[in-house]
C-alpha cells in the first residue's frame, strides 16, 4: 500500500514538474497527509462497523428471541440501519430550553472523536497500525475513559433528572471498573514486557494470552462488559428506569451520534481483548486482518450473547461486586503472575538466585 | 449511593422529586409516582392516578344494561375476556337469570384462558422491568396463541366481548378444542422455558427476594387481593371460596407462596398459569352440549333493586353493584376494581427501596391503569 | 362467612336487613370500631348510590323508608308485623334525598366467603360521615374515590383530595343532580395564556 501511495506521489511530481526528489522524505506533509488517509479509514471503519454491527445485534436478537429481526430492506435486511440512520439524519434537532447549550452540544461530538482516535491505535495487523505508540496500551485506557466525561456532559447538560442519574450512575460505574480492568490487563504487560498494542499481539504467536491468564480474561470481560455499559450493567441508559439515561434528551443527528458511539466503542474494546488475550491478528491461512477482524466479531457476538440473556443488576450491587470480589481477585491474580514470572525465569535460567 | 456521600463527610446533599410517570416505559400505562429521591433510593412515594379516567360509571348510567357489556371489557383491557363475567353475574343475580350449563363451561374455559394469557404479561413485563428482553419474547408468544383462540370465539383478541347477560355471545367454532389443547402444550413448554431462565437466574433473585416484603396481615388491611395476596400466603381465592358459576366442579389448588415479597408475587403468578391450564383441560373434557344463551328479552328491565357480583378476576376480585329502578337503564353502577386497591401498598412500602427495586415492586403487583382509572 | 346476625349482635345499633348489616347514621363510627375489634374482616370496597328522592332499600328504624314503587311493592307483600324484629312501617312519611353508602367486607377467618355489606343511609345535605382509613387502611383511596364522585366527606382525614378527576374540577359527577359542563378545560399552559389575553 505504501509502494502504491508512493508511485502516486511520484506521478503527481511528475505532473506539477517539482524536482524528482522524493518528497516522502522531504516534505513534512507527507505525514500529515497520511495522517490523513489513516483518519478517513478510521472512520471508513467505524461508519462500516456499525452498521454492521447494528444489523448483526437486531439479527442475533431475533434469531435469540424467537422473531425474524430486519428482513425487509436489502437483502437480509442489511440496508435496514442504512435506513433507520437516514430517518435519524432528518429528524428535528430538538434542544431543551432550560439546557446547559454548550455542554449539550459538544457531548455527541466527545464520543464519537474518542471512539475515532481508539480505532487509530489498533494493530489490525503487521504493517496496518495506523498510530503506533510505545505507550499504547495506557493510552487505549486514559482515552477510553473520557467517555465518562461526554456522557457525564449530556447527562449534566440535559438539565433532565434522568439524564443527569444516568449520567452519575456511569461516572461511578466506568470509573470503578477500570481498576479492576487495567489491573487485569497489568498481568499481560508484565509477561509481554511492553505497553505497545502490536508488541503484545504478536508475542502471541505461539499460545494466546487467554491460556496464561484465564482469570484475567474473565476481570476482562466482566469489567469491558461494565465500561462499554451493556447488559448486564447497562445502568446508563437503563430504560426502565431512567427512560434513555443520559440521551433522553437528544433527538435526530445527535442520538445518532450517541449511538454510533456505543457500538463504535464496543469493536474497539472487543478489538482490545483480541489483542490482549486473542493473539490479535496472528493466525494461518488468511490474511492477518481478515484474522483480527473475524476474531473481534466473535468477540462481539460473545457479549452481545450476554447482553439478551442476563437482566440487570442492581447498581448498589454492581458496586459490591467491583470492590469486593474484582478488584481483590485481580490483585491477587497480579501477585500469581508475578510470582509465576518470577518462578519462569528462574526455571529457564534467565536469573541467577 | 446514600452510602458513600453523608452530611458526616462535609458534603451537603439534597432530596430531589422525581416525577416517575405518567410518561414512563415501566409504569405500565400512565400511573405517575411522585417519588421524593435520596440519590437512588426512594424516602417516599405518593400515587397519582386518574390520567385514564373515562367516566364510565358515570356513562353507564345513560346506556342500556345491554350497551354496557362491551364496556366492561375496557377496564382491564390485559384481561378483557375476564371483566364482563362480575358485570353479567351480577345482572343475573338481578333478574333472577339462569345461565345454561354450557354456557358457564364456556365463561370457564375462557376466562381461564384469559386469565393465562393475562398472567404471561405480567411475567413478561416483570422480567422486561430487568431489562430481559428474550424472556419477554417468549411468553407473549405463548400468549399470541391464546389470544389467536380467543379471536376465534369472540372476534377480538384484546378486547374479548364474549360474556353476556344470561351466558355467552357464541358457541364455539369449528375445530377449536384440539386448537386449546395444542396452544395450552406449546404455552407450558414456552412456560417451562422461562421458568427455567429466570425463576433461578441469579440477578433476578437477588432483586425480588425480600424486596418490598408485605406480610398477610398489611395485605388484608391494605385491601389487596388476588394473587397479590396469595403471594403473602393466603389461599383466598373466591373461585375456591365462594364458588360461583361451575368452578365447585373443577379439581384444583389454590396457589400461594409464602414470603409476600416481590419474586412470590412473581411465582405464584406462574403457578397459577399451570393451574389454569388444568382448568381448562377440566372443562373442555366436561364439557355437556346445549344452549348457550338463557333467554333474556332484547328490552331487558329488571325489576328495582340492587345486587352485587364478585368474581376473581386477573388481578384480584372485580365487583359490581348494580342498582335498577326498572327502567332499561341502571340507575347506578359502582365497580370495584382490584388494581385500585392493590396500589394502595406502593406508598407504605415504598420508603427504603432503590429506584431499581421499586420499579421491580410495582411490576411484581401488576396492575393495569384502565382498571385503576376505569 | 360467619353468620351475619351473630356479627349483628355483636356491633352496636346493626340489624340485618335483606342480608344486609344496616347501621344508622350517628352510629356507624362505634359500628366500624366494633366489626374491627371482631377481626378478620378485610374491607375492599366502599360504594355510595345518590339517592335525591329517598332510598327504597331497607333502612333503620330511627329513619323512614323510601316512597320508591319497589319499597311499596316490598311493603305490600310482607306487612311489616309477619317480619319478626322489623321496625314499624312509617310509609306515610315523606322520603328523605339520601346517599346509600355500602362498607364491603370479606371475612377472612372462614374458609367459605361472602359478601358482608354494611349499609348506612346517609342525610344528603350535610354528607359527613368518619373516615375508616386509620382502622382499614384500604379505605384510604376508596373514600377518596367516593368523595370524589360522589361528594361524600369522610372526617378525620388527613386529606381529602380528589383521586380520579383533576384537581381542579367542579362538582361531583356520580351525583344526579350533577350537570356536566357543555365545555371542558382544556389544561394546557398554552390555552391557560391565551385565556389570559383574552383569547379563546
Amino acid at each position: 500500500m505504501v509502494g502504491f501511495l508512493t508511485t502516486i506521489f511520484n506521478w503527481a511530481q511528475g505532473i506539477l514538474g517539482l524536482p524528482a526528489t522524493s518528497l516522502a522524505d522531504a516534505l513534512p506533509w507527507w505525514d500529515i497527509l497520511w495522517a490523513f488517509i489513516y483518519f478517513v479509514g478510521a472512520v471508513i471503519l467505524l461508519i462500516i462497523n456499525v452498521i454492521m454491527l447494528i444489523w448483526i445485534e437486531r439479527r442475533a436478537a431475533g434469531f435469540f428471541q424467537e422473531r425474524v429481526g430486519p428482513n425487509r430492506v436489502g437483502p437480509l435486511g442489511l440496508l435496514q440501519t442504512v435506513n433507520d440512520t437516514i430517518k435519524l439524519l432528518g429528524k428535528e434537532w430538538i434542544m431543551p430550553a432550560a439546557a446547559d447549550k454548550l455542554i449539550y452540544l459538544i457531548a455527541p461530538l466527545l464520543i464519537v472523536t474518542i471512539s475515532v482516535t481508539m480505532y487509530g491505535l489498533l494493530p489490525y495487523g503487521p504493517g496496518i497500525t495506523p498510530v503506533t505508540l510505545n505507550v499504547g496500551i495506557l493510552f487505549f485506557l486514559a482515552i477510553s475513559s473520557v467517555n465518562t466525561l461526554s456522557v457525564l456532559m449530556a447527562g449534566w447538560g440535559s438539565n433532565n433528572k434522568y439524564s443527569l442519574l444516568g449520567g452519575m450512575r456511569t461516572v461511578a460505574q466506568i470509573i470503578s471498573y477500570e481498576i479492576p480492568m487495567a489491573l487485569s490487563i497489568i498481568g499481560i504487560v508484565m509477561i509481554t514486557g511492553s505497553l505497545d498494542l502490536g508488541t503484545i499481539a504478536s508475542s502471541q504467536a505461539h499460545v494466546w494470552n487467554v491460556f496464561i491468564q484465564p482469570v484475567a480474561f474473565v476481570i476482562f470481560v466482566i469489567s469491558a462488559l461494565a465500561e462499554l455499559t451493556k447488559s448486564p450493567f447497562d445502568m446508563t441508559e437503563a430504560e426502565q428506569e431512567f427512560v434513555a439515561g443520559y440521551h433522553t434528551e437528544y433527538s435526530g443527528i445527535r442520538f445518532t451520534l450517541f449511538f454510533m458511539g456505543e457500538y463504535a466503542n464496543l469493536f474497539s474494546m472487543s478489538a482490545l481483548g483480541v489483542v490482549l488475550f486473542f493473539g490479535g491478528a496472528n493466525g494461518p491461512f488468511l490474511p492477518p486482518w481478515v484474522w483480527f477482524i473475524g476474531k473481534t466479531y466473535v468477540f462481539i457476538l460473545f457479549m452481545l450473547w450476554i447482553r439478551w440473556t442476563f437482566l440487570r443488576i442492581r447498581v448498589d450491587k454492581m458496586m459490591k461486586f467491583n470492590w469486593k470480589v474484582l478488584i481483590p481477585i485481580s490483585l491477587a491474580n497480579l501477585l500469581l503472575t508475578g510470582v509465576g514470572i518470577k518462578i519462569w525465569q528462574a526455571a529457564t535460567g534467565a536469573i541467577k538466585w | 449511593m446514600s452510602d458513600f456521600i453523608t452530611e458526616a463527610d462535609g458534603l451537603e446533599t439534597q432530596e430531589f422529586i422525581l416525577n416517575l410517570g405518567p410518561q414512563h416505559p415501566s409504569t405500565h400505562g400512565v400511573y405517575r409516582a411522585r417519588l421524593i429521591m435520596d440519590g437512588e433510593t426512594v424516602i417516599s412515594a405518593e400515587n397519582k392516578v386518574g390520567y385514564l379516567h373515562r367516566g364510565i360509571e358515570k356513562l353507564a348510567e345513560g346506556i342500556t344494561y345491554a350497551q354496557f357489556t362491551p364496556y366492561t371489557t375496557r377496564f382491564d383491557y390485559v384481561a378483557g375476556a375476564l371483566q364482563p363475567w362480575a358485570w353479567c353475574l351480577a345482572l343475573e343475580k338481578l333478574g333472577n337469570i339462569v345461565v345454561p350449563e354450557r354456557a358457564e363451561y364456556l365463561r370457564v374455559i375462557v376466562g381461564e384462558l384469559q386469565r393465562i394469557a393475562s398472567h404471561l404479561v405480567m411475567l413478561g413485563s416483570i422480567v422486561l422491568d430487568f431489562s430481559a428482553i428474550t424472556p419477554w419474547t417468549y411468553v407473549f408468544n405463548a400468549r399470541e396463541d391464546i389470544s389467536d383462540l380467543l379471536e376465534a370465539v369472540s372476534g377480538s383478541r384484546l378486547l374479548v366481548n364474549y360474556f353476556v347477560n344470561g351466558g355467552v355471545n357464541a358457541d364455539l367454532p369449528e375445530g377449536w378444542i384440539p386448537k386449546v389443547e395444542k396452544a395450552l402444550d406449546s404455552m407450558l413448554k414456552r412456560l417451562d422455558d422461562f421458568d427455567r431462565m429466570v425463576s433461578g437466574n441469579e440477578i433476578f433473585v437477588g432483586r425480588t427476594k425480600g424486596i418490598a416484603v408485605v406480610s398477610a396481615e398489611e395485605a388484608i388491611e391494605y385491601g389487596i387481593t388476588g394473587a397479590s395476596l396469595r403471594a403473602s400466603g393466603l389461599t383466598f381465592d373466591l373461585r375456591k371460596d365462594s364458588p360461583y358459576s361451575i368452578y365447585d366442579r373443577l379439581d384444583f389448588e389454590v396457589q400461594s407462596m409464602p414470603a409476600g415479597d416481590s419474586f412470590d408475587r412473581y411465582y405464584v403468578r406462574l403457578l397459577e398459569i399451570r393451574e389454569s391450564a388444568k382448568m381448562v383441560r377440566q372443562a373442555l373434557k366436561q364439557l355437556p352440549a346445549g344452549d348457550i344463551r338463557a333467554k333474556v328479552a332484547k328490552v331487558w328491565r329488571p325489576a328495582p333493586g340492587e345486587a352485587y357480583a364478585a368474581i376473581e378476576a386477573a388481578r384480584g376480585i372485580m365487583g359490581y353493584q348494580v342498582v335498577s329502578d326498572g327502567t332499561v337503564k341502571p340507575y347506578r353502577v359502582h365497580m370495584r376494581s382490584p388494581s385500585f386497591c392493590n396500589i394502595g401498598i406502593i406508598p407504605a412500602k415504598a420508603p427504603g427501596l432503590t429506584l431499581q427495586d421499586f420499579i421491580a415492586f410495582i411490576a411484581s403487583l401488576d396492575f393495569v391503569l384502565g382498571d385503576i382509572d376505569r | 362467612m360467619r353468620d351475619i346476625t351473630i356479627i349483628a349482635a355483636a356491633i352496636p345499633a346493626a340489624e340485618v336487613k335483606d342480608g344486609l348489616l344496616v347501621v344508622p347514621a350517628k352510629e356507624i363510627e362505634g359500628a366500624l370500631d366494633g366489626l374491627k375489634r371482631l377481626g378478620g374482616f378485610m374491607l375492599f370496597d366502599i360504594s355510595a348510590v345518590d339517592r335525591p328522592t329517598g332510598s327504597p332499600a331497607p333502612q333503620p328504624a330511627a329513619s323512614t323508608p323510601g316512597a320508591a314503587p319497589g319499597a311499596l311493592a316490598a311493603a305490600a307483600s310482607a306487612p311489616a308485623s309477619a317480619v319478626p324484629g322489623a321496625a314499624p312501617a312509617q310509609s306515610s312519611a315523606p322520603a328523605q334525598p339520601c346517599f346509600e353508602l355500602s362498607y364491603r367486607f370479606m371475612d377472612m377467618r372462614e374458609k367459605a366467603k361472602d359478601v358482608l355489606t354494611l349499609r348506612v343511609i346517609i342525610d344528603r345535605d350535610h354528607p359527613v360521615v368518619p373516615s375508616v382509613a386509620r382502622l382499614w387502611p384500604a379505605a384510604d383511596v376508596l373514600e377518596r374515590e367516593v368523595w370524589d364522585l360522589m361528594g361524600i366527606e369522610f372526617s378525620g382525614r388527613l386529606k381529602q383530595e380528589r383521586i380520579l378527576l383533576k384537581s381542579d374540577f367542579v362538582g361531583h359527577p356520580l351525583r344526579k343532580d350533577f350537570v356536566a359542563p357543555k365545555r371542558e378545560r382544556f389544561p394546557s399552559p398554552s390555552w391557560d395564556r391565551k385565556a389570559a389575553e383574552g383569547g379563546l
